[in-house]
Parts: structure tokens; sequence; C-alpha cells
């Protein structure tokens, strides 16, 4: 079973610290960008299986990254987690539309965020592992 | 003499490793000493014949061993070990000390069968011949760049360390700040949580839940203080909260940790215990603790308290500062929750006081206003309402009669029947009420229950003839209520009536007076308390939880 591949967008480079180190410790790959352009870079040459970004990045912006990441159909299934800041509410349906499954505002726990990736990415090595539906 | 080649895994060789790969195709072969000289690690992929010349006699070993520890820019040596190879010897220096020798060998000319090789190859007892024929396919680097070369290894080599080193700070810092980051996360959900309304324990509860996986501690808990009325001081006897593995029963940890958790709130700081025999004797639950005094403007609040660690690793100054934090902010809610609970006892207090002397002017009402409290909050209970929503309901009732305030006296304790004129002056009493509590914003929603509780619900009541449904549902509560009660206590113009009559009272006027569910609701209530304050003529004692 090969280790899940996650990749990390934040223009503040101790956030992409903090949590790189958090999720290898914890035994993922991780890819970091620190905007959008990079981040597409990024995805173009390595796959990944999920996508934690900032909102607020210069360039584009989380909401828009994830939307131009959702449009792929290759990437259509990829969970995308948005970083933002506290206060800060999205429309209804702007998640859906961007495939945003998860929000969390700062200041986050880097403990959360671990425990939150490995149950959106778990349910998928349990079914591969077996093959069977849980 | 060094015969075994020994790889050791360590910071200093992992950068030498890497450029050996680099240099080996241009004939520069490398090796790391330790500062005694021993050697770290020598490149197995060094042909064997550049391998005897470092290792085949103890020049190398003497030189370095001469040299201890030289002054700060000690030379870059080049020993003489055979004609045609130089070895070149560089300090790995930080700071005047001395962390090991940087080892290059190159093979600058010919090298022939000299009778230094000789020497070399018959202690090693190999073949003079077929040393001096491997030599021949060793790259030959040009004499005059070996120096150049041989320093330029030795500084790609810092180089090297040093971005290793600060990889590792790197590291080290990110560790760190990530433990910060949980910290104020924890900050922020602790102070967005508050809400002084509510009870300390759930609000602590969360709070030792959340310290107690960030701290990995053993244990979290809080201990209260109780102010007696008449006591000096307050006394904390008692474990409020405990999270974690919890290692005996809370009234024996409290019982142990009295003497630690007193000399904390003496010293007015946390303080923290690693050595098993610190602690007092009972306390064989735990290895490690810290106590952290919950205090604000002297006023002593609780103890906020630790229990080991889950690695069982000594308590130190980030879990100080973790728990001396976290206390800090219980000690901000705390002292704000008993203030709120002042105020509101304050406040109940006086509305009490308030009934008490109205219903106090005809001692056959006297308690009603609080029965009927008490009642309706009951009755509302029943029917399904909030906890809050039932809070209001007790409190309309309570102030339901505030407007007989404005009846004459002589009129409110007339025995016998009432005049028609008299009977109008009463009747005022629900909108007097209104009145009086009409310009208090927090009392809007509980008038309802003031203005309306002798309305009918088949339209026949008092003052405005709403029927059914119109009549707001606090209006019809505290209507049931306030008729039991009235004809359950003696009146000066009856005695009272069994319980049973007056259920089937309500029963009878279900519909008529009273809203036919709450009435089928009401009679299926239980009495016995009721009865009780009945019979001791006192009002029952109201449990006031939720505030205005």
């Amino acid at each position: 079973m090969n280790a899940k591949s996650i990749l990390v967008v934040d223009d503040e480079t101790h956030i992409l610290h903090v949590v790189s180190l958090k999720l290898r410790y914890a035994g993922f790959n991780v890819l970091t960008a620190r905007d959008g352009e990079e981040a597409m870079d990024a995805l173009a040459a390595t796959p990944v299986d999920l996508i934690i970004t900032d909102f607020q990045m210069p360039g584009i912006n989380g909401v828009e990254l994830a939307g131009q990441v959702h449009a792929t159909a290759a990437r259509r299934h990829l969970p995308i987690i948005l970083l933002t800041a506290h206060g800060l509410t999205l429309e209804p349906g702007v998640m859906e539309r961007a495939g945003i499954v998860l929000c969390l505002s700062k200041p986050f726990s880097p403990r959360e965020i671990l425990s939150r990736v490995t149950d959106l990415l778990a349910p998928a090595l349990v079914v591969e592992d077996s093959g069977a539906l849980i | 003499m060094h015969t075994a080649l020994t790889v050791k895994n360590s910071p200093t060789a992992a950068p030498l490793l890497r450029l050996a790969e680099r240099w080996r195709p241009a004939g520069v072969y490398l090796a790391l000493l330790e500062p005694g000289g021993a050697v770290q690690w020598i490149d197995p992929q060094m042909p064997r014949a550049m391998n005897l010349c470092l290792t085949g006699d103890r020049t190398l070993a003497d030189y370095v061993g001469r040299r201890g520890h030289p002054a700060a820019g000690a030379p870059h040596a080049v020993l003489p070990v055979v004609p045609g190879v130089q070895v070149h010897v560089l300090p790995v220096q930080r700071r005047r000390k001395i962390h090991g020798w940087i080892v290059a060998v190159m093979r600058t000319d010919m090298v022939r069968a000299s009778e230094e090789l000789q020497r070399l190859a018959g202690r090693a007892q190999l073949d003079t011949w077929a040393v001096a024929q491997q030599m021949v396919r060793v790259p030959q680097v040009p004499e005059a760049s070996a120096a150049a070369l041989a320093g330029l290894v030795g500084q790609m080599y810092d180089d090297l360390a040093l971005a290793g080193t600060a990889t590792q700070e790197l590291s080290g810092v990110t560790e760190q700040l990530t433990a910060v980051y949980e910290e104020i996360s924890l900050f922020y959900k602790i102070s967005s949580g508050m809400r002084f309304s509510q009870k300390p324990d759930a609000f602590l509860e969360n709070v030792c839940r959340e310290v107690q996986e960030i701290g990995s501690f053993g244990a979290v808990g809080v201990a209260l203080a109780r102010q007696e009325e008449d006591a000096a001081e307050p006394v904390i006897d008692e474990m409020a909260v405990l999270v974690g593995s919890c290692p005996a029963p809370r009234h024996e940890i409290m019982a142990a940790l009295h003497g630690p958790i007193a000399a904390a709130l003496l010293a007015g700081e946390t303080q923290i215990h690693n050595d098993r025999r610190d602690l007092p004797p009972g306390a064989t639950f735990a290895r490690r603790l810290a106590c952290v005094p919950l205090i604000r403007d002297k006023r002593i609040l609780g103890a906020l308290l630790a229990l080991d660690k889950q690695s069982d690793a000594e308590l130190n100054s980030a879990d100080l500062k973790l728990l001396s934090n976290v206390g800090n902010q219980c000690s901000i809610f705390l002292e704000n929750a008993s203030l709120y609970q002042d105020m509101q006892g304050l406040l109940m207090g006086v509305l009490h006081a308030l009934t008490r002397s109205i219903d106090a002017k005809d001692a056959y009402t006297r308690g009603h206003s609080q029965r009927v409290a008490e009642l309706s909050r009951t009755l509302a209970r029943r029917a399904g309402l909030s906890d809050e929503q039932c809070e209001r309901v007790y409190l309309s009732g309570l102030l339901h009669d505030v407007g007989k305030i404005g009846v004459p006296e002589t009129v409110l304790t007339k025995p016998g029947r009432l005049t028609d004129a008299e009977f109008e002056a009463i009747k005022k009493h629900p909108t007097i009420g209104a009145q009086i509590l009409g310009n208090i914003k927090q009392l809007q929603d509980i008038l309802p229950g003031v203005l309306y509780h002798h309305e009918r619900w088949d339209g026949r009541g008092y003052p405005y003839n709403l029927a059914g449904e119109d009549i707001p549902l606090m209006g019809r509560i505290i209507c049931v209520a306030d008729s039991f009660d009235a004809m359950s206590s003696t009146r000066t113009y009856r005695p009272a009536l069994p319980l049973e009559t007056v259920l089937n009272e309500i029963r009878r006027c279900a519909g008529a007076q009273f809203d036919p569910n709450l009435a089928r609701l009401f009679v299926a209530l239980d009495f016995s308390p009721y009865r009780r304050a009945i019979e001791e003529h006192v009002p029952i004692i109201p449990m006031v939880e939720i505030a205005i």
C-alpha cells in the first residue's frame, strides 16, 4: 500500500512547514506550493490524494483554485480542505461547486487537521484493501 | 593499523558520503577521521591501492595524533606516503575545536614500484606489481590542481554540514511552532466558548479534555472553591471535573492532594512536582503533579491539576506555561460566572421579596405566587417547552399577581361576596401588572402570563375576552396553575378543597375555562410536593438555574 500524497498550498511559509511536518510524521507524502499557480504546476507533475489550501493568497484564491481543480475530470474526486480566516463564511453551494469538503478556520489545531485528513483518506484505504464495501 | 573498514552513520559523515559520489569519478577519494585519528568513514568504492596509502602504515595516524588541538587556521597538510600519490588532510574545525579530519587522496603522477610502495604492499601481504598495475587505472589529477581541489572538497563539506545543521534546526523550530499553534487554537476555542451563563462544570470539562490531549497528560482536573455562609475562607474539597485516565476515585485524589493544592494557593503560582517523594504519602496514584492556583483579585476560585504525562516524562517548562495560561482563562471564566450567579441571585431575591410582600397582604394568599410559579414551570415542562422557556414561565408565574398592588387592600382581603364595583377593581390587576412591568426590557416576553392569566378558553375571561389559541400559551398555563392553587388553599370566603375535588373541577372545566390539552397534562402531575407546601403554608423552594 503506497503512502497517500497531500498537496498543501499557502502563501505563509510557516503554515506550510507546520502542516507538512505534522502530516509527514504521520506517514503521508507532502507536496507544497505557495500560490495557485505553483499548485497547478505541482498537480500536473504529481498525482495527489488530497489538497489543503489557504483561502487568502496572492493570485487566485483558494476557492478559485479548488474550482479549477474540481473542474478537471481527472481530479474531480479529490477532497479539498479550505483554511479560512475566522469568521469567513462561504455562500451555500460555493463549497459544493468547488469540491471543498471541509472548511477549517484559523487559528487551526494541527492535531485536528491530521485527524480530519486521516478520516477523509481512511475509508479509501480500507476499501482498496479488501475490495468490499464497508 | 586500520585494516577494518567501518561505516558509522553520523551527521558528520553524511555530507561526505554525498561528496564522495561526486569526486570519485575525478580521481579524488575521500575519508573521514575522528578528532583522535580513528577512521570514521572511508569510501568503500576507493580502489584498494589508494586505500592502502591511507591505512597501510601509520603516517596518517601519526600526523593526526600529533596535531592534537592546533591553533585556529591549522594548515591543510599534504602527507608523503608513496611517490605519485598525494594525501591531503583538512581539519573540520568549528570555533577553534577540531571535530574531525577530511582526507582526500589523489594520484598526481605515475606510481612506480618504489621502495615505499613495496613496503606498504608487503605489510598488507599484497603483490607490489599488482598494486602498481591497479594504480595505473586510477584517474590522474594534475599536480598543480591537487591542493585547490582538496581545498574545494573541504569547502563543500563545510557548506553541506552547515546546510544540514540549518535543516535540523528548522525541523526543531517547526515542531515548537506546531505546539504553539495547538496552544493558540486552544485559547481561541476557550475564549469563544465562554458563556458565563452556562454551568462551570460543562465549560471546565471541555477545557480539561482539550488540555489533556494537547499536553498528553495522564489526567487533568479542576477542584472548585466553595464559600460557606459563615466561613472565613472558601474551602476546596471537591474535584468538580476530572478527565483522562483517572488513577483513583475523585474524593481520594482530592483528599491526598489537599496539601500541594493549599501550598500552590498560598504561593500564588503554579507548582510542579516531578519527584514522587515530594508528593504527600497518600498520593500513590501519581508520579508527577502540577497544581495551578485559580485566583482573581485575591479571590480563591479553585485549582487546576495535571497528573503525569502519558509518556511518563517529567513535567517541563512548556507544560508549566500551557497549564498556567489555561488556568488563567479558567479563573477569568469562574470569576465572571460567579459574578453572574451573584447578579442572578440578587435579582431573583428581589423578585421573591416583592411578590411575597404582595401575597402577604392577605394571610390566605401567602406563598401563592411562588406556588403558582412552581406549578406553571412543571406544567410547561410536561407540555414540552425548552428549559429556557420553562424558566421564563416560572418568572411569569412569580409575577402574575404583581398588579394586585394597585387594588385596594380592603377589597383584596374582604371576606364574603364582592360587589360588582369591587370585582371590577380586582379585574384590573392583570393590566396594572403589565403596566408596572411593561417598561422593563428584559421582561417583555413574560408579560403575556401577567396580562392573560384570567382569560378563558371559551372567551368569557378578562381583560380582553380572548379565546382558544388566541390566548398566549403562557397565559393559559398560568391560568390552570393559578386556579388550582386558589381552589386548593383556604380563602377568606371558603376552606381549601380536597385534591381530588380540585382535579375533578379542572377536568370539568377543560375546554371552558381551561385549555383542554393543558388541563389534561396538569391533572396527571405528581402533587405530593405541593401538598406538603400547602400544609406548611410555605412556598416550594424554587430551583432557578437559567437567568433573565
